[in-house]
């Protein structure tokens, strides 16, 4: 696995892929939704899976002493890598945004720890719904739009929720201290299912892909 | 070395039924069969690329599917040109497929590319067709693998090339510890360098045999028209008719003194040819 993970960033991980882990730059954007800075996260899906295809990596990876699982396993670390950096970036973007910069309350959700938990609950919907879909028969832009699709209707739909529903609004979408406990919360909850979301995505993957015929 | 039983795979529109063969140590096999036969399918079986469904695969005494990760250090697998991250430097492709294997050795890996005529500095799209089946070859080679497992190796490559692969696979098991399997179906290549021939058809095995037995246990007979009764017809594998007389392959015991025929020595391709096509009309 360790060798899996060298070669993809020796063969796979090109200059530009590092490029959309600036995206939470966004953040700092005055008067911005601070999910901007956050879904592109489906970059690193968009330029890396093709660059595999289109360099034969699948044709590479045959007769190597890996296992199957071995191959669901690193391009899920490739997603997974691009996510947790862009999380790890847009954190102190987000710290500046709020205590250096002062900008105030954002249009739609404040970037908090309610936000980041929030996040990760939709980067698990878009590991389980595209790992589970392109590992079945290999079919990339079929996997890409599944997965894009589901996971900004849902990041839409739990910014809609926060809006509409007045308790969570006051509760989620705030930096007042009295409800931080309520905003960690949601953050674990959010770590939470971003971890089931990654086991059931490898396990739904494994279990696809040792059906394909490659 | 290699020890298979009664391989079967089965997809939707096609299946491999009850594959058996050995291949010693120090021996060439010769993996024959028209397009589509079913050789791709055995051999991606026989590299755990996909999974078989029935069977027993051995590799150097040990299962297959209880050991795959531990044999597959010992077996080199090349599937023809290497064709994978054309932008990419060859030394550098040479370096991280050597990671995978614990007795990679770098400098061997150099030195076969040097061999080969392949400079280690040009990038996998500088090269031509054959270099790229030349290097496809030096990695799988470069792990010192004691089995080499190579699909269709030679297609598409000019005779010279074709000539040269041949060469490299003879000197691989020249101390008489290593084996190659290779597929093809460009039987002349086998003419050459196969010690033994599995054939195939359809998904189904024909012959598995020592090169000499096949051709040996074969014969091609040829007569006129009316000398082609109903039961030479019958012991005949295949036959191509055509207003002067008829070409046809037999087993060699089929043929008795009787057969009023003009025996030849058949070419493996001469037995592929007429094992796979029953009956030709001209």
């Amino acid at each position: 696995m360790k060798q899996l993970i060298k070669k993809e960033f020796l063969l796979g991980w090109k200059w530009y892929n590092y490029i959309f882990f600036l995206f939470p730059v966004l953040l700092l954007i005055p008067n911005y939704p601070a999910f901007t800075g956050m879904i592109y996260i489906f970059f690193f899906v968009t330029t890396l899976f093709p660059t595999f295809l289109t360099n034969n990596d699948f044709k590479f990876m045959t007769g190597l002493p890996i296992k199957r699982n071995d191959i669901v396993a690193v391009r899920l670390f490739d997603v997974l890598f691009g996510q947790l950096g862009t999380i790890l970036v847009a954190i102190p973007f987000m710290c500046i945004k709020v205590f250096a910069m002062k900008m105030g309350p954002s249009p739609l959700m404040d970037p908090n720890f309610a936000f980041i938990g929030m996040m990760m609950t939709a980067y698990a919907l878009f590991d389980v719904v595209f790992f589970s879909t392109y590992f079945k028969e290999l079919k990339l832009p079929i996997s890409m739009l599944l997965s894009i699709l589901s996971f900004m209707a849902f990041t839409a739909l739990l910014e809609t929720l926060v809006q509409v529903i007045p308790p969570f609004r006051a509760v989620l979408d705030t930096f007042d201290l009295r409800y931080i406990g309520w905003r960690l919360m949601v953050l674990f909850v959010g770590i939470a299912i971003y971890v089931g979301g990654i086991i059931l995505s490898f396990r739904l993957a494994c279990k696809r892909f040792s059906r394909y015929n490659m | 070395m290699l020890k298979v039983n009664n391989l079967c795979k089965r997809y939707r529109s096609f299946s491999l039924e009850g594959l058996t063969f050995t291949l010693p140590e120090g021996y060439i096999l010769g993996f024959i069969g028209q397009n589509g036969a079913g050789k791709s399918t055995t051999i991606k079986s026989l590299t755990g690329v996909n999974p078989f469904d029935e069977g027993e695969v051995t590799f150097f005494g040990k299962d297959f599917c209880a050991h795959t990760t531990e044999i597959l250090q010992d077996v080199g697998f090349s599937a023809g040109a290497m064709d994978c991250y054309p932008n990419e430097q060859v030394k550098k492709i040479g370096a991280v497929y050597g990671m995978f294997y614990r007795n990679h050795d770098e400098e061997y890996f150099l030195r076969l590319c040097r061999n080969f005529h392949i400079d280690p500095e040009k990038k996998v799209r500088e090269l031509s067709q054959g270099m790229k089946v030349k290097l496809g070859l030096a990695l799988a080679i470069s792990h010192k693998p004691r089995l080499l497992i190579l699909d269709e190796p030679t297609s598409g490559l000019d005779p010279v090339a074709r000539d040269e692969v041949i060469e490299i696979l003879q000197k691989f098991i020249e101390d008489g510890t290593r084996s190659v399997l290779f597929s093809t179906h460009i039987t002349s290549d086998l003419e050459k360098c196969a010690d033994y021939i599995l054939f195939i058809d359809g998904g189904r095995q024909i012959l598995f045999d020592t090169k000499d037995n096949v051709i040996d246990g074969h014969v091609i007979v040829r007569g006129k028209k009316s000398d082609l009764t109903d039961d030479l017809r019958s012991r005949l594998i295949g036959v191509k008719q055509s207003p002067l007389g008829f070409c046809g392959l037999m087993k060699r015991s089929d043929l008795t003194d009787s057969d009023v025929v003009e025996c030849d020595v058949p070419t493996l391709e001469d037995v592929m040819v007429y094992y796979t096509k029953e009956e030709i009309s001209l």
